[in-house]
This record gives structure tokens, C-alpha cells and sequence, in this order.
């Protein structure tokens, strides 16, 4: 095809697939293969939702529309192309937002932006193969701009694809009213799967979703509880984890069971129970703990998770602004 | 909702100036002087709580008028305001109204029957003359100097003058209130008469007390009669037939004795007198009010109505908090039987209760019952006219801030000190914690249990624990409001109890003391110290936190020599340095230092400090010094204040011995004083986590690509366990990030190339020190420890990029061995000799240079002679399956083919005897075609004899030949006549000693090919013979093939497909080859597009080819092509067309 493609000539790709495999080998054989960048990308409904072919099938009634372009020329680290996506997506996702832009349309909106700054190189040096692109730098710099556009500062720890789909759905995804926990339909929980490298069959065995008929609940701590305790013990409840004696699967077990602590926990106490998990979980606390970052900065004001991941790093983590009512707090 | 929504007020306790009158007197409503809520029987009632200890005194009442038997004298005993007063009131209008008692609280059902019962028997009784006699009152219990004075009558001047006055018959008295002298029991049992007469006297120790103290002799005097005639009273009553007496007295019958209310201690005789005076004469004692009653009796006074649906609804929702497993050690076992007791005391907690029972029971200037309602009045009408959202009273809405409050409990001078405690620990330190409403409250409540105290360190078993202060401090509303966990609570006690000046711990009670506390002096020492002084303070724990984690550095902190993983960090730790203020570091090595500078830097000062040597001249690696320094002097103020508080905490430990003499007290403040300085939580951990948390700007090396010159740049770093690791951190999560922990071999080659070296593509051999120096030294290169670059570099060998030089060897390449030319199988996978680890002398070689080096040493053939023939060494490319030995392989192919080639090292033993070698080993011929092969007849070892030669097929030009010294090789032709039906032929030749046994065979194929024109390349017209197709593609591109199949599937057949691929997989290079002879077209197109489907977007070369012959005949007709399907296919056909004959 890009043979055939003028030099300035467009191409349209329409995205429909479920799998994160084959979005990286469209990106592989459009990018790598056939030398195109892409210019824009969005999210269009193709599909109706009633449609019978769909019954029973994680099929996508949204497509993601790329296009895309010839063009491309030279050579990047990634961690460079990361700061350039950065820098000129955040402003993007701003624009976006200004302009209404929410969920799945805001999130494929910036991927394309990310991608655009990334498949503008021939080469970018530092991901061995395409899949580890996209997770490494790819999809966390679509997230960061994401968070960053929302009002989240601070950088994004390394963050794995289950911690990105979490703080995903928790920044893109509004919780409807009298809704307990935010519910994605098929096709943003596929879509942010797809753009956060995870299989939904994946984010279900480990505890991220539940599944209920073609919806899907994102496990969150609860809404409308009268106590935060409740609403982050129903959580652990749900993904079967015993706060008594924790054992984390991912990233956000571990944040899960933190703020259950830090909710319920005196200061001194809970410091040493995070000891503990910090020596159990080394890896997966650093990034419980960079999510918490985040997510106390992106969370809207009525957000129960947003309270618990302040209670998180006020003692854990306080910044140079926190370090005050660190202070303040008897540390 | 809020208890105020769950209860009806009285009225009156909306009025202030009521709380004064919260305790009516006797005489007073006897007299008419007293508030209607007090004179009226009806309003009276329905604010008393009739107890069951009160029915009873009515039931006697009753009982002894009724002259059923019981008591005729009762003494009502108990101190402080303990309901003595209101239990004589109860009587009184009992008698005047019977049926108002049925407007009295009762505590149960069963008190309520008897008060039912109560109200028919007191109505049977009938007129009943009822006298009081209240010592406040000179109307009722007058003296000589306030006598009564009856209009137009007579003059009354003692209390048994108004005894008989009350009872119209003074005349009968008139000598004895003259003569001030105590009638006799006859006298007065006379007066009594027979009909049913009630006396209740009142606050008579008050009436003798003041008597007694006088200085004058008549009225001492007189004082001594009252007790006389209280004695005679007794025992006139007892003698009665229908009188009853009630007295009351400010006393308390205790094992140990008689117990006096406080103000009367100095007359304790005198009380004791007239205890015994009445208590000669056999009595009931009835205390009227037990503490158990005070939550009753507040309900009743306070409230008109509660609602009891409200008051089990929150107490069970309390029982529920207080249980829930995440709160069960916070709020402790107990916690939740004291939520069920919410349903009897609410809307009061039952740590209100205790708090007002503790304060009325220890407190020298209040009184019990008295007082427990005045205090509760102000406490709820404040609650009220703030519209308080608060579910139940607690203890700290006795509130301390509340000038009425603290005047009605601090004024007495055993807590007057208190004030100023209040007013600077409770309500001024309180706003520094983060939540100062809670923090306060939990002060509050903690003040209100203890300050009755005084502070005494003896009582700190009494004082309260930390669950009851957080049940007695947690208020559901206030909780909800201020969005506060329970934990909270704890955190915030913690907090009070270490930065609190005058709250004490001990064995885990907590309570204020009046005592100046060691806080305090730091406070004071540490404005004493000098700037210099905390600076050097402030450097000393710099040091340390270099590279400890904080929590090693904190004395006593609770991980103390508990190893926690450092973080691994590219900055050589012991070359790193603090410095108070900026100046040139002498540093000029391959090691990356972090300098840690106390005070905020200029810009200009921070290129001065990475580049610059202390002699002004540029530094050599000037990669390698990083900068951590506070943004800002905020930063700075908050460590210098904390290291004076340091300082000052040194200064005051040493001084305890001197400031506190009693052993008890000092080991108390020392604790006090240590929880304040020490450990993580006090004034050293805050210290060292401002430092950490202070250093908030890391400056780095960098290049300025617009300018072209060395420059730095700043970012933001977060708090760490240590400071290397803040600054490491920092490093490694800018963007882009000036730190790489890990780095590939392209990576490594890209970030030289930007700084223009190239190390694989060049022609320069590079020391590794080199390299490795150009990382030290570039600014523009990222921070990389020395480990890292040189596994990059292996990384580099590994993947062909690159080779090392190692004194003359050649790291670069693998050679594979080989037995024998026919026994040899190098893996498909290229591998490569890299060394395990380099050494900063190796050369690091472009891959070009590498390989000719490599090749260079490889390309002579070496024999040696061995027992029976000879040892040939050699070096080849396998290619193709072919070996072609190096020196061909360097004269007739390029280097890049020759890179991913397998290179083996041949080792044959070969017989003596003869080689046959054939020029070429397959040809491709037309049918009949003589085509002529030539032999190499070549000499092994020391051989010598005549050959045979002999050819399956075709002639040769010579049969016989001898190989000698002289002649070691000959040269013979072979013709050979193809055959005329195409194929493909295999014939041999074989050289034969004298014996006839054979001693080499060589083989030839020829390919005949069938008959026709010149190959055409593209697609053929439609309707030529065609006699054979071929398709040949490279790339992933399988339509030809599809394209080919619909046309030509039914009527050909494949005599041979292949295909070839080559992927990359997560480094590793897996080759397929593929061939299919006589398979069915069909077969071919599922296959192959299956196999490189199975590689996707591993692939990285694909190539196939078909041969089609007609399946039956000598050809096929070429079909008609669309246009999509001809350009399908152009590029990749090719047609032989078939020749008639």
C-alpha cells in the first residue's frame, strides 16, 4: 500500500480488532514495514451496539480510526521521544478537553498524538521489538499526557499495563449515578485493554475487572459508602485478598490493600505494615506507590480513592509541598 | 441528624439565668420565692426524675402517716448537692399534690407502679400539716439577730419557735424561744399533736455551722441547743403517732467514718454533732441520688422529651463502628459495651457521664447533682444556640474554650493555673497539627477528665487510656464533617502527646499537668542558639543521609540496623560531598560524584560548580559532578530550626536533674522530653526528613545544542531513603532521562553517534577506557556506570556490531567445527565468541575491521601428515549449505554476506590416496545437449599408482592415468549427453586402484530442461503453450501464488517449491527452509502462508520459488489474466513456451 500511496496521499486504517497483538502488527507493518507515521488518530462508532454479529463477542462497535502518512525520517532514543510526546500531547489532551472530548474518544485521541510524535522516526532506538514500544513508552506516555492534562504533576513511575488500564479507567471513565463502581461497555473496556497492552481475559482473572453480562465493573473502591474503610474493604473483599495477611498480584492489589491500611491504620502503624509489603513487593510497592502519586492528583474531588491514596502518600511519599502537613501530621 | 432533632428542650434551660436556680431550695418554694418550674407541683414533676431510693423515702412517708409501720424519722444523707433538696421537694409537693407525681420521670416500669400505688395512698392520707425548716431561710429557721416577726403578733426567734409557729402554736414554745432553750421531747411530741404532720428540715448544718462560728456567746450558744433540740425532735417524732421528720444532712456514712462535704471540714465536730443528735433515735438512711442516677436525672432536667428510637439507633450503629474489625484494637474490646450503654444515657455518652461524675466528685468547689445540671444547662444551651450537628454530648463539649464553662471549673485556685495551660496548649499549639479541629477536641477531652488532678504524677492510674479517649473524643458528626477515620484519632493523640507541652503520658494514661514542661525550656534554649551552630547541625546530618537510609540515622527509630536494599546508584558514595554553601569541587576522576549544598544556587554559580577546578581551569570529565541543592531559603529556615531544636533538646536533657527534683517527676519529663526529640516522630526525625525532603532540586550536566556549548539542567526530585538515592531517582525519571541504569548496544551507539563516534560503522579501533571515558567526559551523554557501557559493548559483539581485540585475538565471529566437509551442520543461528567481560585495555573494533581481522588469520589451508593419510585444517562459510573456504569467500563476496554466514573450521583426515574433483557439480541442459565436465584428479598423502577412472554415463577423455611424485594431479574431460526427456540426472565417476577398489567417487546432476524459447519474463498471452512455469518472490507477498493457483492449479502440477525465511525473535535469528517436490498447488498455498504467518512481524526476509509442469501432456494453454491479475503477477512469472517436435 505505501507503495501505491503518493507522497502526499492519506491512508485510512479502520481498527475494529479486539487483540493488543494485532493493533502492534498494524503498527508494525504500517511504521516499521512500510515506512508510514501516523498523522491523527479517533475513535468512531462503526458498529451498532445491537448489532446480532456482535451477540456473545467482545467485538468493538467503536473503531480506531488512524491516519496515516509517508514521511518518516531519522532516528530517537525513546526515552526522548517519550519527553516529546509529552510535551506536545498534554497540550494536545488540554485541547481535547476544552473542546468535550472524554473517555475512549479523549484516550484514542492522545494515543494518536503519541503516536504520531513516535512513528515520525524511522527508528527508535532503545525497544527491542514494537510490543515492548508500546508498552514502555508508547501507551505510559499517552496516559501521563492524559493525567497531566487532568492536573497530575507529578511523573509517572514505571507503570506495568495492568496499573496503566486501572489509572486509565479511573481518569477517562465518569461514574454514573447511583453507580457503586465506574462500569466500561464492551468497547471502551476493549479499547483501553488494546491501548494499555492487556487482555481482557487477563484484567479479569486478576482481579482488575468483573464482568457482568456486557459490562464490565471496574474494581474500585466503592462509592456511597458511609465509611472509606467500607469502601476500600469491599474491594479487597471482592478481589478476594485478606488485608490480614495481603497477597498483591498487581500493582493495584497492592494500592488496594495500602489504602486499607492508611484509612484504618494509625500513622505508626500503618508506616510499619508498608515496611512490610515494601520488603514482600519491592517492585510492585515503588509502583503502588508512583499510581497513588497520580491518582491523588488526577481523581475528581468526590472520588472515594481519592482521599485513600492521600492518606497513602502523605505518610509514604510526601513531596516538598506535602512535607508540611507531613509535619503537621506528628512525622 | 444531630440529638437536638431527637429531644425536646425545657424552655428554662434556654435561659442563662436559670442555671443559677437549677437547684430550687425548699424554703424557697415553701415561700413561694422560687421559679414556677419549681413551685408548681405539675411543672416540678415532669423535670424530676423520681428515683427508686425516692419512692421508697415516699412510700415510708406514706407508710409512717398512714400509720402502716415505717420510718417516722428519715435521714437523707449524701454530700455535695446529691439530691437531698430535690428528694424534700419531691416529698413536699408529693403531699401537697398527689396526682402531680403521675407527671414524674421514673427510671422503669416498676417505679412507675409504685408511683401510681404512691399517688392512691397519698391521697388517702388526707390533710397533712407539713413544716419546713430551711437553714437558708430566716422566715423558717430564724435566730436572735433575725428573728421572724408576725404582724401584729409575735416575735419568733429560734427553730423550734417556728416549729410551733408553723403549727399554730407558738404560745406553747413562746418561754423557750425566749429563753433560746431547746424544748423537751414532751413538750414537743405536745405540739405535734396527733394529727398527720410532715417536717422536713433542710440545710441545717449550714444553719448550725454559721451559728457556731459566731463570735458571739449567745448565738454559740444557741447553736448547742439546736443540736439538743434536734434530739428531742427525734425522739418526740418517734414518740408521735402521725408525725414524720425528714432531715437532710452533707454527709456520707463510710466504712472509715463519717465523710463531711468539703465546706464544712472545718466543722466537723459540729456536723458530726448533729448527725449524732438525730441519729440517736433509730432512722431510715436513704441516699437519695446514686451516680448510676445522674444520666436519668440530667435526661429529665434537661430535656422534656428524648427520643428513645434515636438513642438505640445510635447505639447500635455505634456498637457497629466500635466492633468493626478494622477498628476493634483502635476503640478496644469494651468499646462496645459502652455503645449499648448509649441507649440508656443518650443523648449523652457515657464518657460525658464519667467525665461529669469524675469532675463533681474530685473538684473542691462544685456540687454533685447541682452542678452536674448547671455545667450540662451551659454545655447544652451552647450545643443549641450553634445548632450542633453532634449525635450525642460528648465530654469535650464541656468545653474548656467556653469562658462561662472555664470560669464555672477553673476558678477555684487549685486549677487557676490551668488557664493559661488551656489557652496555650489547647487552643494555640493544637492549630499546628494538620487537623487542628481533632487534635483539639482530643486535648479537650483529655483536659476535661484530668485537670481535677491537679496533674498529679500519683494519680496517672486514673487517668484515661488512649481508647477511652478516642471513644470519649469521637463524635459520629463531627467525624462525618471533618472527614476523620478512627485511626485518626490515634495518629492525632500521638501527635498531642508529643508536641503538647503540658500533656503527659505514663504507662500509657495521658493527662495535662500544671507542671512547666521540658518542651517548653527547648523551645526556649533553641532561640538561644546561633545560625552557625544549627548549620553545622544541619551539615552533620547531611553527611550521614548521604548515603543511610534516614531511618538508620534516627536514633532509636524502630528499623534501626534492619538492612533495608539500597537502592544501586551510579555516584561513587564516598567521593560524594556535603557543602554549606557553594564553591569549586576538586574533582576531576572517571566517577560520578553528587554534591549535597545546604543554601539555594545561583545559575551561574551551578556551571561554575559542575565545570570549573578549584584553579579556574575546565574539568576534564565534565560528566561527572551533580548538584543537589534546596530551591529555595524556606527550605533552609525550617532545617536550621529544627537542628536549634536539636541542639536545644541536648542542652535541656542535660539539665533535667536540676529542674525537676522529685525522681518520679523527672523520669516523666525525661520520657516527655525524649518522645519530643527523639526518634522519627520527634524533633531529630523531622530534621533529617527536612533535609531530605529540603534538597528539592537536582543540577545536571548538559549540553546546550542551539549555543554548542556545556550547560546544565535542573529537575525536580522527590524525597528518597537517602540523598544519593533522591538525586538518583531524579536522575533517572526526567525526561528524557539524563541516568541510564540499563542500555543496549544501540542505544550506546546512537548516543555516541550524537556525540560523533561512531563505533561500528567506522574505521577507528576504540579503547574501552575510551568509551568509557567519553561518558565521563561529554556532558551530552547521559550518566551510565562503567558495568553498563561495557555490557552494552558486549551486547554489541553479540550481535555482530561490533568485535573486541584482546592482546591479537579477535573476539567477533564463532567458528563452528567441522569433521569433515559431508559432516557439517552449523547451527542456523549465527552466533558470535563474545568475551564474558571486557577489560578497559581492549580495542573495541567496527564490525568491518573485526571480521577482516577475524578472516585475515583464517585463510590458509593447513595440513599435517598423521598416521595414514593427512589432517587438512580449514576455514569456510557455510552458505547454502555449501562451504566455501574463506580466501574464495573474501575474494568473491562482500563482507555483509559474509557477517551472518557461519563460519566453520573444517578438520579432515584424509586416506592416502586420490581426490576426485569435478569443476562444476549440477548443470542445467537442454535435452540432448552434451554438455562436458572437467576432473581434477588430485593426489592424498604419499600415494603412487596407476588409476582407473570409470563414468556411469558420457565418455572421458582419458580411463588410465598414474599419480606419482612427479605427477601428483591430472586433468580429464567427461562428456555427456543429456536426456532428451526433461528431469533431473544424477551420474558419478570413480577412480579405482590396480585392486579395482574404489577410491573416490564424484557425482554430477544435470537438470534437463524441456525444449522451447528463452525464459519469458511476465505473463503470457492467452492461448500459448506453455511447458513450464516458474514463480519467484522475495518479500511478504503471497498473491502471486494465490493468483497462480486459480489459474493454473487444476491443469499443473509443482515438481518443486521452496521457500526460505529468516525471523528475529527476541534476539534469536530462527532460518526455515522449505522444499516440496510433486505436492499439489493447492498444498503450497496453505503451506507457506501458514509458515511465515506463524513468524508475523518477526519476519525479516522471505523467499519462495515454484516450478509448475503440466499435469498431463506437454503443456498447458495460458489462460486469460484480468489487469489486477496481471500486475499480481508480472514482476514475479516467468513461462517456457513449448516447441512442437
Amino acid at each position: 500500500m505505501a507503495e501505491k500511496l503518493v507522497n502526499n496521499g492519506v491512508l485510512v486504517t479502520y481498527y475494529a480488532h479486539t487483540s493488543p497483538d494485532a493493533w502492534e502488527a498494524l503498527l508494525d507493518a504500517g511504521w516499521r514495514s512500510a515506512g508510514l507515521r501516523i498523522t491523527a488518530a479517533h475513535a468512531v462508532v462503526t458498529e451498532s451496539k445491537h448489532r446480532v454479529t456482535a451477540r456473545g463477542k467482545a467485538g468493538l462497535d467503536i473503531s480506531i480510526i488512524a491516519v496515516w502518512r509517508k514521511g518518516v525520517s531519522g532516528q530517537v532514543l525513546a526515552g526522548e521521544a517519550y519527553s516529546r510526546a509529552l510535551e506536545g500531547c498534554t497540550e494536545y489532551a488540554k485541547t481535547l478537553l476544552k473542546i468535550g472530548f472524554d473517555g475512549v474518544n479523549l484516550f484514542v485521541g492522545v494515543l494518536g498524538c503519541v503516536l504520531s510524535v513516535f512513528t515520525r522516526y524511522e527508528k527508535v532506538v532503545g525497544a527491542k521489538s514494537t510490543g515492548e514500544l508500546v508498552e514502555e513508552y508508547m501507551y505510559p506516555a499517552t496516559a501521563e499526557a492524559i493525567a497531566r492534562a487532568l492536573g497530575g504533576g507529578e511523573p509517572a513511575a514505571r507503570l506495568s499495563s495492568t496499573s496503566l488500564f486501572y489509572l486509565l479507567s479511573k481518569v477517562l471513565i465518569a461514574r454514573r449515578r447511583r453507580q457503586v463502581r465506574r462500569t466500561l461497555d464492551r468497547s471502551t473496556m476493549t479499547i483501553l485493554s488494546i491501548g494499555t497492552r492487556n487482555e481482557v481475559k487477563n484484567l479479569k482473572e486478576l482481579g482488575l475487572v468483573q464482568q457482568e453480562g456486557d459490562k464490565f465493573r471496574l474494581l474500585e473502591p466503592a462509592w456511597g459508602q458511609r465509611e472509606l474503610a467500607r469502601a476500600v474493604r469491599s474491594v479487597l473483599e471482592e478481589k478476594g485478598i485478606n488485608p490480614g495477611n495481603p497477597t498483591a498480584r498487581t500493582a493495584v492489589d497492592l494500592l488496594h490493600v495500602l489504602e486499607y491500611y492508611a484509612i484504618t491504620l494509625p500513622r505508626s502503624e500503618f508506616s510499619k505494615k508498608a515496611e512490610e509489603l515494601r520488603a514482600r513487593y519491592p517492585a510492585l510497592y515503588e509502583e503502588a506507590l508512583g499510581l497513588a502519586r497520580i491518582l491523588a492528583g488526577v481523581l475528581p474531588p468526590g472520588d472515594p480513592e481519592r482521599e485513600l491514596v492521600t492518606s497513602i502518600i502523605n505518610v509514604l511519599a510526601p513531596s516538598q509541598t506535602g512535607l508540611d502537613k507531613w509535619f503537621r501530621g506528628g512525622k | 441528624m444531630g440529638f437536638l432533632s431527637h429531644v425536646k428542650l425545657w424552655n428554662d434551660v434556654l435561659e442563662p439565668r436559670l442555671d443559677e436556680k437549677a437547684a430550687p431550695s425548699l424554703g424557697g418554694v415553701h415561700l413561694g420565692k422560687e421559679e414556677p418550674i419549681y413551685t408548681d407541683p405539675l411543672e416540678f414533676f415532669r423535670r424530676t426524675l423520681v428515683t427508686r431510693h425516692m419512692a421508697e423515702a415516699l412510700e415510708n412517708v406514706a407508710d409512717a402517716l398512714l400509720g402502716r409501720g415505717g420510718n417516722k424519722l428519715v435521714m437523707l444523707l449524701s454530700l455535695y448537692g446529691g439530691g437531698k433538696t430535690h428528694t424534700m421537694l419531691t416529698i413536699y409537693h408529693a403531699f401537697r399534690n398527689p396526682v402531680a407525681l403521675l407527671e414524674a420521670k421514673t427510671e422503669d416500669n416498676e417505679t412507675r407502679e409504685r408511683l401510681r400505688r404512691l399517688v392512691d395512698e397519698l391521697s388517702r392520707v388526707g390533710s397533712v400539716r407539713v413544716v419546713v425548716l430551711d437553714g437558708y431561710f430566716s422566715e423558717l429557721t430564724p435566730t436572735p439577730v433575725n428573728p421572724l416577726v408576725v404582724p401584729g403578733g409575735y416575735r419568733v426567734q429560734t427553730i423550734w419557735g417556728s416549729l410551733a409557729h408553723q403549727l399554730g402554736r407558738f404560745g406553747e414554745v413562746r418561754e423557750n424561744d425566749e429563753k433560746l432553750l431547746a424544748p423537751p421531747a414532751d413538750v414537743i411530741a405536745r405540739l405535734l399533736g396527733d394529727e398527720p404532720v410532715l417536717i422536713l428540715v433542710d440545710e441545717l448544718a449550714d444553719y448550725v455551722v454559721r451559728l457556731k462560728s459566731s463570735v458571739d456567746n449567745v448565738l454559740r450558744n444557741y447553736a448547742d441547743q439546736i443540736l439538743s433540740f434536734m434530739e428531742s425532735l427525734a425522739k418526740a417524732v418517734d414518740l408521735s403517732r402521725h408525725t414524720v421528720l425528714i432531715v437532710s444532712m452533707p454527709v456520707e456514712e463510710r466504712r472509715e467514718g463519717l465523710e463531711v462535704e468539703e465546706r464544712y471540714k472545718s466543722q466537723l465536730g459540729v456536723v458530726t454533732s448533729l448527725y449524732r443528735s438525730v441519729s440517736r433515735v433509730a432512722s431510715r438512711r436513704i441516699v437519695p441520688v446514686a451516680s448510676s442516677d445522674i444520666p436519668s436525672i440530667l435526661r429529665v432536667r434537661i430535656f422534656e422529651s428524648v427520643d428513645d428510637k434515636a438513642a438505640k439507633a445510635l447505639s447500635s450503629s455505634l456498637a457497629k463502628l466500635y466492633g468493626a474489625e478494622e477498628n476493634k484494637e483502635l476503640f478496644g474490646e469494651d468499646a462496645v459495651r459502652k455503645a449499648q450503654q448509649v441507649e440508656k444515657t443518650y443523648p449523652f455518652h457515657p464518657s460525658y457521664i464519667e467525665t461529669l461524675v469524675d469532675i463533681l466528685d474530685k473538684h473542691e468547689g462544685l456540687e454533685k447533682t447541682r452542678d452536674a445540671i448547671k455545667i450540662t444547662r451551659k454545655v447544652v444551651r451552647r450545643l443549641a444556640e450553634v445548632g450542633s450537628p453532634a449525635e450525642l454530648i460528648m465530654p469535650f463539649h464541656i468545653d474548656v474554650e467556653d469562658q462561662e464553662i472555664r470560669g464555672t471549673l477553673l476558678s477555684h485556685e487549685l486549677y487557676r493555673q490551668y488557664a493559661t495551660i488551656v489557652e496555650e496548649d489547647v487552643v494555640e499549639r493544637t492549630k499546628s497539627y494538620e487537623k487542628p479541629e481533632l487534635v483539639k477536641t482530643i486535648a479537650k477531652t483529655i483536659f476535661v477528665k484530668t485537670f481535677v488532678y491537679t496533674g498529679s504524677i500519683r494519680h496517672h492510674q486514673l487517668y484515661p487510656d488512649k481508647r477511652w479517649v478516642i471513644i470519649s473524643s469521637y463524635e459520629p458528626s463531627m467525624a462525618r464533617a471533618l472527614n476523620l477515620q478512627p485511626k485518626d484519632y490515634l495518629d492525632a493523640l500521638e501527635w498531642a502527646s508529643s508536641n503538647l507541652v503540658y500533656l503527659l503520658s505514663e504507662g500509657g494514661r495521658y493527662w495535662f499537668t500544671q507542671f512547666t514542661s521540658p518542651i517548653r525550656r527547648v523551645e526556649m534554649t533553641a532561640r538561644t542558639v546561633e545560625d552557625h551552630e544549627a548549620l553545622k547541625k544541619v551539615e552533620e546530618y547531611a553527611w550521614k543521609l548521604l548515603a543511610k537510609p534516614y531511618e538508620d540515622v534516627v536514633s532509636g527509630s524502630r528499623r534501626r540496623g534492619q538492612r533495608r536494599e539500597v537502592t544501586e546508584s551510579p555516584f561513587s558514595t564516598s567521593s560524594s560531598i556535603v557543602l554549606e554553601e557553594p564553591k569549586p569541587i576538586d574533582h576531576d576522576s572517571r566517577e560520578y560524584i553528587l554534591v549535597a549544598v545546604l543554601s539555594p544556587i545561583r545559575e551561574s554559580e551551578i556551571e561554575k560548580i559542575i565545570y570549573e577546578t578549584p584553579s579556574g581551569g575546565s574539568r576534564r570529565y565534565a560528566n561527572t559532578v551533580y548538584l543537589i541543592f534546596p530551591r529555595d531559603n524556606n527550605s533552609v529556615s525550617q532545617m536550621l530550626g529544627f537542628a536549634k531544636h536539636l541542639i536545644a533538646c541536648d542542652i535541656v536533657g542535660e539539665e533535667l536533674d536540676s529542674i525537676y527534683e522529685d525522681s518520679e517527676v523527672r523520669e516523666v519529663m525525661r520520657k516527655k522530653l525524649e518522645k519530643y526529640c527523639k526518634e522519627m516522630e520527634g524533633v531529630e526525625g523531622k530534621l533529617v526528613m527536612n533535609i531530605l525532603a529540603g534538597l528539592n532540586l537536582v543540577a545536571y550536566p548538559s549540553f546546550d545544542e542551539n549555543s554548542h556549548r556545556n550547560t546544565f539542567k535542573l529537575t525536580d526530585a522527590s524525597m528518597a531513603d537517602t540523598i544519593v538515592e533522591t538525586a538518583t531517582r531524579a536522575l533517572k525519571n526526567t525526561r528524557p532521562p539524563k541516568l541510564y541504569e540499563e542500555l543496549d548496544f544501540e542505544q550506546l551507539e546512537y548516543m555516541l553517534s550524537q556525540a560523533g563516534i561512531n563505533i561500528s560503522e567506522g574505521d577507528s579501533a576504540r579503547l574501552v577506557s575510551d568509551i568509557v571515558d567519553y561518558f565521563y567526559s561529554n556532558p551530552r551523554l547521559p550518566m551510565v556506570r562503567e558495568e553498563t557501557i561495557k555490557n552494552a559493548l558486549i551486547e554489541g559483539v553479540k550481535t555482530l556490531r561490533i568485535g573486541v581485540k584482546r592482546s591479537g585475538k579477535i573476539f567477533f565471529k564463532k567458528v563452528y567445527e567441522c569433521k569433515s566437509r559431508h559432516d557439517c551442520n552449523p547451527p542456523s543461528m549465527e552466533e558470535v565468541e563474545a568475551p564474558r567481560e571486557l577489560e578497559s585495555s581492549d580495542l573495541i573494533l567496527p564490525w568491518r575491521m573485526a571480521l577482516q581481522e577475524q578472516l585475515e588469520g583464517l585463510r590458509d589451508v593447513r595440513e599435517e601428515r598423521v598416521a595414514g593419510g593427512i589432517r587438512r585444517i580449514w576455514y569456510a562459510f557455510h552458505i547454502n549449505g555449501n562451504l566455501v573456504p574463506v580466501a574464495k569467500a573474501l575474494d568473491t563476496m562482500d563482507l555483509d554476506s559474509l557477517r551472518n554466514s557461519p563460519l566453520v573450521r573444517v578438520t579432515e583426515f584424509i586416506e592416502e590416496g586420490v581426490d576426485v574433483k569435478l569443476d562444476k557439480h549440477e548443470i542445467t541442459a537442454s535435452p540432448g545437449e552434451e554438455v562436458t565436465i572437467t576432473i581434477l584428479v588430485d593426489r592424498i598423502g604419499g600415494f603412487k599408482g596407476e588409476l582407473s577412472l570409470s563414468a556411469t554415463s558420457g565418455e572421458l577423455s582419458s580411463s588410465k592415468l598414474s599419480i606419482d611424485d612427479e605427477r601428483t594431479s591430472a586433468t580429464i574431460n567427461w562428456r555427456i549427453k543429456a536426456p532428451e526427456e526433461p528431469g533431473t540426472y544424477s551420474y558419478e565417476v570413480k577412480a579405482l586402484n590396480t585392486s579395482g577398489e574404489i577410491l573416490k567417487t564424484s557425482t554430477v546432476t544435470i537438470i534437463v530442461r524441456p525444449k522451447g524459447r528463452e525464459a519469458v519474463k511476465g505473463v503470457p498471452p492467452k492461448g500459448t503453450k506453455l511447458s513450464l512455469i516458474e514463480v519467484e518472490v522475495s518479500g511478504f507477498n503471497f498473491k502471486p501464488l494465490r493468483v497462480i493457483d486459480s489459474k493454473f492449479g487444476s491443469e499443473c502440477e509443482v515438481e518443486e517449491a521452496v521457500l526460505e525465511l529468516e525471523a528475529e525473535i527476541a534476539g534469536r535469528k530462527p532460518k526455515v527452509a522449505l522444499r516440496l517436490n510433486g505436492v499439489a498447488l493447492d498444498d503450497v498455498k496453505s503451506i507457506f502462508p501458514a509458515i511465515a504467518q506463524r513468524y508475523g512481524i518477526s519476519m525479516r526476509h522471505l523467499w519462495y520459488r515454484l516450478r509448475l509442469r503440466p499435469r498431463n501432456g506437454e503443456y498447458v494453454l495460458a489462460p486469460e489474466f484480468s489487469e489486477n491479475e496481471a500486475r499480481d503477477v508480472e514482476n514475479y512469472m516467468t513461462y517456457y513456451v513449448f516447441e512442437e517436435g
